[in-house]
């Protein structure tokens, strides 16, 4: 039963990534600027005949509305069309970027999660202590801190000035690591490099806690403020009764009511973490999608960005529907 | 022979409170209370006359801020409120177990109903020489467990037990419920059931049935039952004894037929002038003037005396001590000293 809503909701999501393919290709074309006068820009001279090439190899020259038929049709068939900067297809610029993005995504959640779910569970139980109030505020500034300043913050001390960390990339190439999966940490174990493990995990730090500090305040919040709903419900007073120990009463029957909230923010975290790396990704380097979306827009490649932009938007979709999959777990008053 | 003759359950000048604000609330203020085994005690007043933090106070589940200032909760003779919390955590739910006033947010609708029953069965090791761990590990104790639990829910009244077991709180009415709740409670066969309200928030119908289930668990295991209510009709029929409170304290305590027919407290004669009988001939019901007090800003001497009728002088100052008349009733009035 659960197999067939499930599938059922993996096909309402083909209507909206048509809908986004259709948004971000208009959007793109409205916004100023040429692909192929940019593209001439850096190269320089270029003769006019040139340019009417590129054009019509681009399809530049046709109405709009043929130009977003064919993108469309190739898009059905998996073609995402061929970066004009890159000169690759755009499917092949993504895969090889998509694992980078991941790997980032998960430290971040993983860093986001084990600060926030200790922190959130602990201010909740001990409210209105030091503890609560300190990390109250810590997550009021992990909230408002941008990640690029954090991440720049980062930099100068653990890199900079400490010299833990390393301050760029993915991996020193030098641990001559050999790419299996594209994410350099399950592939460094997977090869057994030891030395390439390490030098990716450390790369690794900085770019997840940049971009996990805001996940993890928001998580902390929420997470506190569903506990503290629910370990005043008169449920919690039942396990007392019935003689559970208190760390069973927080961790069993608060939590686990406290967590139905709390699901709903990781998962729309999941989706900023995917999606909303351009940033970081830029200020460490990491040669990831955000980083390839920020080349893209800047040199107007159409097809990369509209590439780019729909991976994002199946992110998201998927995202939400891997949280509805979970809630029906999690609260048992809830079917797909 | 002297064991026998202790109360199983005595409460001595028992206090709570509760700071706010406006000062300290005084929800409980020197209660005397006692129950004996296999007895089933109404405990009887209006909302916020401290019934409900007395019972919590029992079990020492009073929620911050609140806390037990003074007294003692003797659980044949061992003092409850100098237990270290470990020994305490033994005593909830095997000793004493208690039935709330709301089933619907009582039960953790997180889990199913079967489940709920069964953590109680593995806190204090109720199958077959099993520790008290909370995760099952062992496949024959799962069995017993379930065996269990499936007896469990029968003997309240649930229907079709093992398809119940799977059920989740919300998928039940609120009789079954509370039957539920009743399940969980005397799971680990307690000594004393403390029984807050257990029918308010229930239908007449259902009220009787979760009553009579009660009363044949009183007979059948011999659990003592205090009965929370601010029901003295619920009471009277129900309970061999009943106990009133007024402002956080014990007014009057006698059989159910004695403090019925000739109630000697003030106020219990109060509360059953406000009860309309069928049959009696036609006069307006006789409601207590005034209200009840703020428990942050109680009257000095008795806190009944600005709504009594019989009020003296004497009632506004000091103590009143609970006594002891020659029937064996207990007042708390100066009529009576």
């Amino acid at each position: 039963m659960r197999g067939v809503k499930i599938l059922e909701r993996l096909l309402y999501t083909i209507p909206i990534m048509f809908g986004v393919a259709v948004l971000v290709f208009l959007f793109m074309r409205m916004t100023p600027g040429d692909p192929v006068d940019i593209m001439m820009g850096e190269a320089g001279t270029v003769a006019p005949g040139e340019m009417e090439q590129l054009r019509k190899e681009f399809h530049l020259d046709e109405p709009l509305h043929v130009q977003l038929y064919l993108f469309l049709a190739d898009a059905v068939r998996g073609d995402l069309g061929y970066s004009y900067a890159y000169k690759k297809p755009v499917t092949e610029l993504i895969a090889e970027q998509l694992p980078a993005t991941i790997e980032l995504a998960l430290g971040a959640l993983l860093f986001g999660l084990i600060v926030a779910v200790p922190i959130g569970i602990w201010s909740a139980v001990k409210q209105y202590s030091v503890v609560d109030r300190l990390s109250m505020a810590g997550a009021f500034l992990g909230v408002s801190m941008p990640a690029f300043w954090l991440g720049i913050l980062l930099i100068l001390i653990f890199s900079v000035k400490l010299r833990w960390l390393p301050v760029t990339g993915r991996i020193d190439y030098t641990a001559g690591l050999q790419v299996v999966t594209g994410f350099y940490v399950l592939d460094s174990i997977l090869t057994g490099n030891t030395t390439a493990l390490v030098s990716s995990l450390k790369h690794l730090v900085l770019p997840s806690v940049a971009l996990g500090a805001g996940t993890a305040a928001m998580v902390a919040r929420v997470l506190r403020s569903s506990m503290v709903e629910s370990l005043r419900q008169d449920y919690v007073i039942l396990a007392r009764a019935k003689g559970v120990r208190e760390t069973w009463v927080v961790l069993k029957h608060a939590l686990r009511n406290a967590l139905i909230p709390t699901v709903t923010v990781v998962g729309i975290q999941v989706g900023v973490l995917l999606g909303g790396n351009m940033i970081v990704e830029q200020v460490f380097s990491w040669p990831g999608l955000g980083r390839l979306a920020v080349r893209a827009i800047f040199s107007r490649d159409f097809p990369l960005v509209q590439g780019v932009v729909m991976v994002y938007a199946l992110t998201f979709v998927l995202a939400n529907l891997l949280v509805d999959i979970l809630y029906t777990y999690i609260n048992p008053k809830i079917t797909l | 022979m002297t064991t026998e003759r202790k109360p199983l359950l005595e409460i001595r000048s028992l206090t709570t409170v509760f700071p706010t604000r406006r000062g300290l609330v005084r929800a409980v203020s020197g209660l005397d209370l006692t129950l004996a085994r296999g007895e089933l005690l109404g405990l009887v007043g209006e909302s916020g006359c401290g019934k409900s933090v007395s019972m919590l106070s029992i079990l020492r589940l009073v929620s911050h801020p609140g806390r037990i200032v003074a007294g003692e909760v003797l659980l044949e003779g061992q003092d409850l409120l100098r237990l270290p919390i470990h020994a305490m955590r033994q005593v909830r739910g095997r000793q004493i177990s208690m039935i709330f006033q709301d089933p619907m947010t009582t039960l953790n609708p997180a889990f199913r109903v079967g489940d709920q029953i069964a953590e109680s069965l593995r806190i204090h090791g109720m199958l077959n020489g099993s520790g008290s761990s909370i995760w099952p590990f062992n496949r024959g104790r799962a069995e017993a467990e379930r065996k269990r639990v499936v007896e469990l829910l029968d003997e309240v009244g649930i229907a079709v037990p093992w398809e119940a077991r799977k059920r989740y709180p919300h998928e039940f009415s609120g009789g079954m419920q509370q039957r539920a709740l009743i399940a969980i409670a005397v799971s680990c066969h307690p000594k004393i059931l403390l029984a807050d309200e257990p029918t308010t928030a229930l239908d007449v119908t259902i009220q009787a049935q979760i009553m009579d289930l009660l009363r044949r668990l009183n007979q059948e295991h011999g659990t003592s039952v205090i009965l929370v209510t601010h029901n003295l009709a619920l009471a009277a029929t129900f309970c061999q004894n009943i106990a009133v409170m007024y402002a956080g304290r014990l007014v009057e305590k006698g059989s159910t037929d004695a403090v019925i027919e000739d109630p000697r407290h003030p106020y219990t004669r109060g509360l059953l002038e406000c009860i309309p009988k069928i049959g009696a001939t036609r006069q307006p019901l006789q409601p207590i003037p005034g209200n009840v007090p703020d428990l942050a800003e109680l009257p000095p001497g008795c806190a009944f005396h600005p709504r009594c009728k019989k009020a003296q002088d004497a009632c506004q100052e000091g103590e009143i001590p609970l006594v002891t008349l020659e029937d064996g009733r207990q007042v708390r009035c100066l009529l009576y000293v």
